[in-house]
């Protein structure tokens, strides 16, 4: 069987993510505030937005969460795809974000 | 020529295409399943695990002409990458959700695959 190193799961995805928080850091201006008004232009009758840097503060993992209407009618893919192409700019600068979408009344 | 090919080529569209029809189930991943390296992908991995599922995976780290291929591909922004059937799922965070709502289950039925779970937990199915 292969044999997986020690501790390999606190490990890898935490240095990648070290690494990557500390790359990123230098050169992206991505904030909470940022997000929060990029989403907040794109969907102005949204009941709730949130957004919150998980990352400690290096911008480079955020949760965001959007209940808006104008999701009706959509499927979550591209409720999604929506989101992402509102933050295009900032996705190729963060590692990643946790997104909810919901659709509001 | 084989440095340039390394580091700047992108694979094609029917290159990618050919990839997500290769199984049924097709992840395109930071790492391997027996090592990923990223959250969001490992997630993915244990998902999959759960349900007993068999699938292709590509590890985009590895090969940098597929990294951004993919995500032209989708029009997906992120990494992992699910298709079930040669079709886009979506990435973790789909992937999460139809877990929990049972989706996942209906979808892979689709694809002809049988979730352990059904027969592991009833429970499960209720949630």
């Amino acid at each position: 069987m292969f044999k997986l190193p020690k501790n390999w799961l606190l490990r890898s995805p935490l240095q990648a993510y070290i690494r990557n928080c500390s790359s990123t850091a230098a050169n992206s201006p991505v904030n909470e505030q940022l997000i929060l008004d990029k989403l907040r232009g794109k969907f102005p009758k949204a009941a709730t937005i949130s957004v919150e840097d998980t990352s400690g503060g290096c911008g480079a993992m955020f949760n965001v969460s959007v209940e808006t209407p104008d999701f009706q009618g959509l499927s979550v893919m591209k409720q999604h795809k929506l989101v992402y192409e509102t933050l295009k700019d900032e996705m190729t600068k963060i590692h990643g974000l946790h997104l909810q979408t919901r659709i509001s009344k | 020529m084989s440095l340039r090919k390394a580091y700047c080529s992108t694979k094609s569209k029917e290159e990618i295409e050919k990839l997500v029809k290769n199984n049924k189930v097709v992840v395109f991943m930071k790492g391997v399943p027996e090592q990923p390296q990223c959250g969001f992908s490992n997630a993915v991995v244990q998902i999959l695990r759960m349900h007993g599922v068999t699938y292709d995976s590509h590890n985009v780290l590895a090969d940098n002409s597929l990294r951004q291929a993919v995500k032209d591909f989708s029009n997906w922004p992120t990494i992992p990458q699910i298709y079930i059937n040669g079709e886009f799922v979506g990435g973790c965070d789909i992937m999460l959700q139809m877990h929990q709502s049972g989706d996942l289950i209906e979808e892979l039925e689709k694809a002809g695959i049988r979730s352990v779970l059904l027969d592991k937990n009833k429970n499960e199915e209720k949630k």
